[in-house]
């Protein structure tokens, strides 16, 4: 069983278009997160994480992409163009592959397309199959799409096929774009925020809508990997069993995944967590780290900075997660001020430095999906 | 009031998805969540988007929904009073 | 024909949907009604005996999943020799679930009868099902969803067997659960390890492949 390191990767947000450029952001405590009045998305003010898409134009006009590609491709595509710079993977290999994470894809389609696309560019596997041919790919890309968890569970299957010796580098890409289809769901079930998500907050009252894409490249060449050696060390996942929109009560699915990276270790420097800012899943999330008695973890959640960006989340924030071991910095849980959860977690109240080696990343999401995943910094 | 409780339960029926259900299953009386119909949060929310859309009365906050779908008799009464 | 490095594993039990018949390990069974998917489920549902009333708010992608599920585990005893963290679900569809998709669509297609519904959207994302089922069966493994133009039976059975060879799971469900207008299909398959039962059929990509296109 080989091992898989992070060779490359790319995040574009409200917070920028590099990886970079969107830790700066964190570094310097600022939120992509604005209420406004966004009337193709939602007839009232809501608070909204948008990627600046005069700026996505300009760069799928220069890639030539702007004609024959949605806004949900041309963000893969410069994502993973950029996380592919100055590195020597190469993506037609055959040895390459592409798994792309995502919860609705092109569903915006549905009411919007200017463009005239034809039916199928709806579907998710069209999509996988447009990308896979604009970089030439030797495989069809896969295709993982599981609510929430999806970039964590794209992750996993990627660390999995390469320690497998499937494959020698896989780019997973994540990647959710805010439509008018996803608010209005969200608002239907009341979950939403009046203004930016306060995760873990005794105050919080529901999530923040975030849009983004992003992308990690893994790698089982150690010459090709980025420095420090960052692995992923394992992954795992589980359901609840309980309710379909609902978490658990006692953090089942979480607690089992949990335990399954952990295998018993508390060596744990950080916790990434799902953080959503709903009254339950921050509660669910503090139960299941009670039972592991990982209550003095600092913990943290990026939703503050960047929204929930669903499909793209798990892969956003685990560049967060490497950012953050790359500089040995804890950043700030942005919008929490008061503890507010039912068992008592150290949320990370302000941005300092700290020697991060091992961070565990945590996600939840609809269908009682839970996964878990535990990353490790090496020494060179 | 008895019209406006039968026209809830067909329209409970209706809007939950009780295909199984006719009016006589629904006890104007008995709760409809935890014990009773035994309906969880997403029918409480469903409620709340019946409640606008055939009475005109919205539900901001889900915590409320508890007292007023506590049975079909305390819907009546909630929309009785606010109509 | 063997494929993979470690074929220690059996499909022990099938159950597939398709063009108005169930097929299982107890034999086919047809249903009337095969046009009308919404009769058609009902009628399985009735035939099962199931009493269930969350079936009906399901949508039918995921009373799709749920019906040939509960054909799968007509053997009671399947489970009862796993725990629920060691039972994993790895299933892929080509739709997603576009049929709600529209569904959701519609209901915010007008802005003076805006009224979108949270029953419904909870639906818009294919790994419900697994949901669904985990809760039925009180399944804790883990859960992953593919979305693919074809059942990719090579990448499922490699997918399968690692995933059985290195993990805490002892079993997998895996499955191909596909619902749009009038076409409809699902195909599950108990996975195990060969040592937890005796009959069954030896895990191959061809085997898994054959039993797949059963009476396509």
């Amino acid at each position: 069983m080989g091992n898989s390191y992070i060779a490359g990767d790319n995040i574009i947000t409200s917070l920028g278009f590099s990886t970079i450029e969107n830790f700066q952001n964190l570094l310097k405590g600022n939120t992509g997160i604005k209420v406004g009045l966004y009337p193709y998305l939602y007839p009232e003010k809501f608070p909204a994480s948008l990627v600046n898409k005069d700026f996505v134009r300009e760069n799928a006009i220069e890639l030539k992409i702007d004609k024959d590609y949605t806004l949900f491709e041309q963000l893969l595509i410069l994502s993973i163009t950029d996380s592919l710079r100055d590195i020597s993977i190469n993506v037609k290999s055959p040895e390459t592959l592409i798994i792309l994470s995502t919860t609705k894809g092109n569903i915006d389609l549905l009411s919007n397309n200017p463009k005239g696309f034809a039916d199928h560019r709806v579907h998710l596997w069209s999509s996988a199959y447009e990308i896979g041919k604009y970089f030439k790919t030797a495989h069809t890309p896969l295709v993982v799409s599981n609510a929430c968890i999806s970039g964590v569970v794209a992750l996993n299957t990627a660390d999995r096929l390469i320690k497998q010796g499937k494959f020698e580098n896989v780019i997973i890409a994540g990647c959710d774009v805010l439509s008018e289809f996803i608010v209005s769901g969200f608002q239907s079930f009341l979950s939403l925020s009046k203004d930016v998500c306060q995760p873990f907050d005794k105050d919080r009252s529901g999530l923040s809508l975030g849009e983004g894409a992003a992308t990690v490249i893994l790698t089982s060449d150690k010459t090709k990997a980025k420095k420090p050696f960052i692995q992923i060390e394992s992954g795992s996942g589980s359901n609840d069993a309980n309710h379909i929109s609902g978490p658990s009560r006692t953090g089942e699915g979480l607690y089992i995944a949990i335990n399954d990276v952990l295998k018993g270790s508390k060596e744990i420097d950080y916790i990434s967590a799902h953080g959503t800012a709903t009254p339950f899943n921050d509660d669910m999330e503090s139960i299941a780290l009670d039972r592991h008695k990982l209550n003095n973890i600092p913990v943290n959640s990026y939703k503050g900075y960047i929204g929930h960006t669903m499909g793209a989340a798990g892969v956003i924030e685990s560049i967060f997660c490497f950012e953050s071991m790359r500089n040995n910095m804890l950043i700030n849980s942005y919008g929490f001020e008061n503890p507010g959860t039912v068992k008592e977690i150290n949320v990370i109240n302000k941005t300092e430095s700290a020697q991060l080696k091992t961070i565990l990343k945590t996600a939840s999401g609809f269908g009682g999906s839970n996964a878990a995943i535990l990353f490790r910094k090496m020494n060179d | 009031m008895d019209d406006l409780i039968n026209k809830l339960k067909v329209e409970i029926i209706e809007v939950l998805n009780l295909e199984d259900l006719d009016l006589d299953d629904i006890e104007t009386d008995a709760p409809l969540f935890n014990e009773g119909l035994g309906l969880d949060s997403i029918d409480a929310l469903e409620l709340i988007v019946l409640m606008e859309k055939e009475y005109g009365i919205k539900i901001d906050d889900p915590k409320k929904g508890k007292e007023i779908f506590y049975s079909v008799k305390t819907m009546a009464e909630f929309i009785t009073k606010n109509q | 024909m063997m494929n993979g490095f470690s074929n220690n594993y059996i499909i022990s039990r099938f159950a597939i949907i398709r063009k108005g018949r169930v097929e299982c390990n107890e034999g086919v069974f047809d249903f009337p009604d095969e046009d009308d998917g919404a009769k058609f489920l009902k009628s399985i549902y009735k035939q099962l005996k199931i009493d269930y009333p969350k079936f009906y708010k399901m949508d039918r992608l995921c009373k799709l999943a749920f019906l040939t599920a509960d054909y799968l585990f007509k053997d009671k005893n399947l489970l009862k020799k796993y725990q629920p963290e060691e039972v994993a679900m790895l299933f892929a569809n080509y739709n997603s679930y576009i049929d709600i998709d529209i569904k959701h669509n519609t209901s915010i297609a007008n802005k003076d009868k805006y009224f979108p519904k949270p029953a419904v959207f909870v639906y818009t994302l294919p790994n419900i099902m697994l949901g669904e089922l985990s809760i039925r069966h009180l399944l804790r493994g883990e859960n992953v969803f593919f979305i693919s133009e074809k059942f990719d039976t090579s990448f499922i059975f490699d997918y399968t067997v690692n995933l059985l060879d290195t993990t805490r799971h002892k079993a997998c469900v895996i499955g191909w659960v596909d619902y749009m207008e009038k076409d409809f299909e699902s195909a599950l398959f108990f996975i195990e390890n060969a040592s937890k039962n005796k009959q069954g059929l030896l895990l191959t990509e061809e085997n898994l492949d054959r039993k797949f296109n059963t009476f396509v």
